[in-house]
């Protein structure tokens, strides 16, 4: 194998690879890469395109296969992308919708059964929230969102004060 | 919009890159496959009977010539010469700005090994092989 031109086509391969991660958007760039949240979309995009590199780099196949078969994974995500923000229907057919798995303290069997949570699960997905299961009774939904996480939305009464709960202060006020 | 027409300016501008590289920087091995790569996927693809993508990496008149029955029958030449093909590794031998020779190294069964010669051609600046060496 002669190093340099691996050198040379490794460098090749990142630069192609940097410039069209860098128009796909900041969610695509921090989902594929694991950070953030990630939808099953991005991370497919990242396998793949993690996959195809490897053609170029042993030489398997020329530098401009390796830019077609990229370039129109990445076109056809941002493409998406830009789908999915402008239509409901779209976002709801490509990223699911998200499921219910608790109801004003009680969990919810069939959206738990769906998402494959056991109580167990649950109960640990709360308590990265800080909701022990004393608490759940705080809880009037939770949601298993599109990109996996669990979001809490407490009841009225169990959210925490703010400045705007105190009363109005007057002049002269005990 | 912008996003879309973005990424198909990086797609062209990497496509420019390569056309460059290969017409005015003469490159032959680099951004293309070299001429022992070809020749080593070449032989891996006949003796995995992937007939349409071994007739890929043959110089033009030498692949309308070469139907999967010419392949099948050549690779069976092969086969009686050295054995069923276990392994192979393509090593270069030369090469010029459109001519090249690279063999292919076969390992068959055990310690057996064997070598085919193939003179490549420069065909749309990709490596092609222009005559197959069945060993004999």
């Amino acid at each position: 194998m002669e190093y340099e031109r691996l050198v040379l086509r490794t460098l090749f391969a990142w630069l192609v690879l940097h410039q069209l991660f860098r128009y796909a958007g900041k969610r695509t760039v921090t989902s594929a890469g694991g950070v953030g949240n990630r939808s099953g979309i991005d991370l497919m995009l990242a396998l793949i395109v993690g996959d195809l590199i490897d053609d170029l780099l042993w030489a398997e196949v020329p530098g401009a296969q390796f830019v077609a078969a990229a370039g129109t994974l990445v076109l056809l995500h941002v493409a998406l992308a830009l789908l999915r923000s402008g239509s409901d229907v779209a976002w709801r057919a490509l990223e699911g919708v998200p499921l219910r798995v608790i109801a004003h303290g009680a969990p919810v069997a069939q959206a738990m059964r769906a998402e494959r949570l056991n109580r167990n699960a649950l109960a640990a997905l709360l308590r990265q929230d800080g909701i022990g299961p004393e608490r759940w009774h705080e809880v009037r939904a939770s949601y298993v969102e599109n990109q996996g996480p669990l979001s809490v939305l407490r009841e009225p009464w169990a959210r925490p004060a703010t400045r705007s709960d105190l009363p109005p202060h007057t002049e002269g006020s005990a | 919009m912008t996003a879309l027409l973005r990424e198909l300016a990086v797609i062209g501008a990497a496509l420019l890159v390569i056309a460059l590289a290969v017409d005015r920087l003469r490159d032959r091995g680099v951004l293309v496959p070299p001429p022992e790569m070809v020749v080593e996927q070449f032989v891996r693809d006949i003796s995995l009977a992937r007939w349409q993508a071994a007739r890929g990496e043959l110089a033009e008149p030498l692949a309308e010539s070469m139907e999967p029955d010419s392949l099948r029958r050549y690779l069976e030449r092969v086969e009686r010469r050295f054995g069923r093909i276990q392994d192979v590794q393509g090593r270069p031998f030369f090469s010029t700005a459109d001519a090249a020779e690279a063999s292919a190294e076969i390992r068959s069964g055990g310690e057996d090994r064997g070598s085919l010669h193939y003179p490549l051609s420069r065909q749309q600046g990709l490596w092609k092989i222009s005559r197959l060496d069945d060993g004999s």
